[in-house]
């Protein structure tokens, strides 16, 4: 929680706010180590982002191939898949991830949830979905 | 608990959200739609885009036209509160959250879905809304 002074409320689209995105921020993080890919919204040049979504698309088309046999051995789990190979499970996603951004630097990987769930995003949404 | 107070407008509840993209930049303040009826929080194509978030995930997602498999991706925001002094806010961050991708829409480019919403408390009563964290 902050508290932010701000001139009026019409400045507040400009405002500029020092607000930490997490508990993290307030542990002296360099900004090279912010640079590094970690999927959190950090910064990731054009290339890696494109190879991101390849890596993203390709292991989601396995990952349904796959998903009746995970069901039964693995449900609510989340999986680390990477080169449309199943990695590890994890029991959450943080703990995937966490564990994803120490072994592949390049973020070069994806993370599924093993439900068989289709989401509903509502009236407003299935119109723009 | 903080809270804000808004106006229901053509029945939308429309409100002004931080996006916490990364701790070297500014928040981003965005127009965002509470639903109800939406069990995830989704964001637009153009301002995913925009905020350069690489995709985590894939889901399947009901549409319209069926089923369809929509990007995921990781995201911040906060919400900023009045207070007493009105030269200040109050700014709630929530923990990071799972977005899927949707179609641009001219007005809101985050849609609040249940998985913020049942982090807090949601009146609708008389043509107004009231959210507290």
């Amino acid at each position: 929680m902050k508290i932010i002074t701000i001139l009026s409320p019409s400045q507040l689209l400009l405002i500029a706010l020092a607000v930490p995105p997490s508990c993290e921020s307030g542990s002296g993080i360099s900004s090279e180590k912010q640079r590094q890919n970690n999927k959190g919204g950090t910064i990731v040049d054009k290339l890696d982002r494109a190879k991101i979504q390849e890596e993203v698309d390709a292991n989601y088309e396995f990952f349904k191939t796959q998903l009746p046999q995970m069901l039964v051995t693995h449900l609510g789990q989340y999986v680390l898949l990477k080169n449309k190979t199943v990695i590890d499970y994890f029991d959450t996603l943080d703990d995937a991830q966490k564990y994803a951004n120490s072994m592949y630097k390049d973020g070069l990987y994806s993370i599924q949830k093993v439900e068989n769930a289709v989401l509903n995003l509502g009236f407003v949404g299935i119109q723009y979905a | 608990m903080p809270k804000f107070q808004l106006s229901i407008i053509n029945n939308q509840m429309l409100a002004d959200v931080f996006i916490l993209k990364d701790i070297l930049q500014q928040p981003l303040v965005v127009k965002a739609l509470f639903d109800t009826g939406a069990t995830s929080s989704c964001i637009t194509t153009t301002f995913a885009k925009q905020l350069e978030l690489i995709p985590l995930s894939k889901r399947v997602v009901n549409t319209a036209g069926g089923p369809k498999d929509c990007d995921v991706f990781k995201l911040k925001i906060a919400f900023p509160f009045p207070t007493n002094n009105k030269n200040k806010i109050r700014v709630e961050p929530i923990n990071e959250i799972e977005v899927v991708e949707i179609n641009d829409n001219l007005i809101w480019k985050v849609i609040i879905g249940m998985d913020i919403i049942q982090q807090g408390v949601l009146v609708v009563s008389n043509g107004n809304y009231i959210f507290s964290l």
